[in-house]
């Protein structure tokens, strides 16, 4: 499903905060998609989405009679759903360590072919390099795993992640750039353990 | 060669580009109950307390808030709203936490 358009969700987002009970059900139904993505792309462990995405929705409901308009709809709602996931997020402690039994075959395989510098993005099994990705991911601070995520597995951009965040972007770029370099020291300590 | 002698070549960024190419999950459909709850706290404060009553039965607690709170969000002004926030939250705690 394509992004909401900002122009249609701002006034319906008005309608819903005056009490217009079609407004309210389109802007749920028109932003479901939205915040599945990111909620998902961020549940803590043991967490259900669902839970999560009314906590959003209420934060959101509660919050509509402050929304100026200073930054488009989707935007400031998508920065209620990132942190509210964060905040979640911060209390799960990050896994401290990964073994090459928490990996499948296929993910194992992928971790292979990287480790020996062989493999070419086109040549990995493309859904088991998205698992492998989240497995790593998990050994970083909630924080940096949401920004790697962002950038690196969603494509999303710099600026949008600025909205989102209301982190500037040279901030972000230093930030992504310190959470690839940690991920790599984590995956190499684990590797020189001899657990990957 | 032993593996902890093997120096490490791990690469994010190539994983990171085959990872991109997995296809996006789908989101789910809005689930029935909370479309059904916002729509009716969004307009009518009886029905909503009467869906309220069948469905904060078998929803988790976090579902329960956003019963409680829209009301009150949508209609802040409104004194017969609080009133029946008050109520509903009233039979709420006597369905959950009744022993």
């Amino acid at each position: 499903m394509p992004p909401p358009e900002e122009d249609d969700l701002a006034p319906l987002a008005a309608r819903a905060s005056s009490g217009d009970e079609a407004a309210a059900r389109e802007l749920v139904e028109r932003l479901h998609p939205l915040l599945w993505r990111i909620v998902h792309a961020h549940l803590p462990r043991r967490t259900d989405a669902g839970d999560l995405i009314q906590e959003v929705l209420v934060k959101m409901f509660t919050r509509l009679p402050q929304f100026r308009g200073d930054s488009a709809f989707t935007h400031w709602v998508s920065r209620i759903a990132v942190t509210t996931c964060l905040d979640r997020l911060k209390h799960e402690r990050r896994r401290p360590e990964l073994r090459r039994a928490d990996l499948n075959e296929h993910e194992s395989q992928v971790f292979e072919q990287l480790i020996h510098g062989t493999a070419q993005p086109d040549a990995l099994d493309a859904v088991a390099s998205r698992d492998l990705a989240t497995h790593l991911l998990d050994l970083l601070p909630s924080e940096d795993r949401a920004l790697l995520r962002w950038l690196d597995l969603d494509g999303d951009s710099i600026a949008d992640i600025a909205a989102r965040t209301g982190l500037g972007e040279s901030a972000i770029k230093m930030r992504a750039s310190r959470a690839r370099q940690k991920l790599r020291a984590q995956v190499e300590a684990l590797r020189a353990k001899g657990l990957l | 060669m032993k593996p902890n002698e093997q120096k490490p070549n791990f690469d994010w960024d190539t994983l990171a580009r085959a990872a991109r190419r997995a296809p996006s999950p789908e989101a789910p459909p809005v689930p029935y109950a909370l479309a059904t709850c916002v729509r009716a706290l969004a307009h009518d404060q009886r029905s909503a307390e009467g869906l309220l009553s069948s469905w904060c039965l078998r929803a988790a607690f976090a579902s329960i808030a956003i019963a409680l709170i829209l009301p009150f969000a949508l209609h802040s002004n409104s004194d017969a709203a609080l009133a029946a926030n008050s109520e509903i939250e009233s039979q709420i705690n006597e369905l959950v936490f009744a022993p």
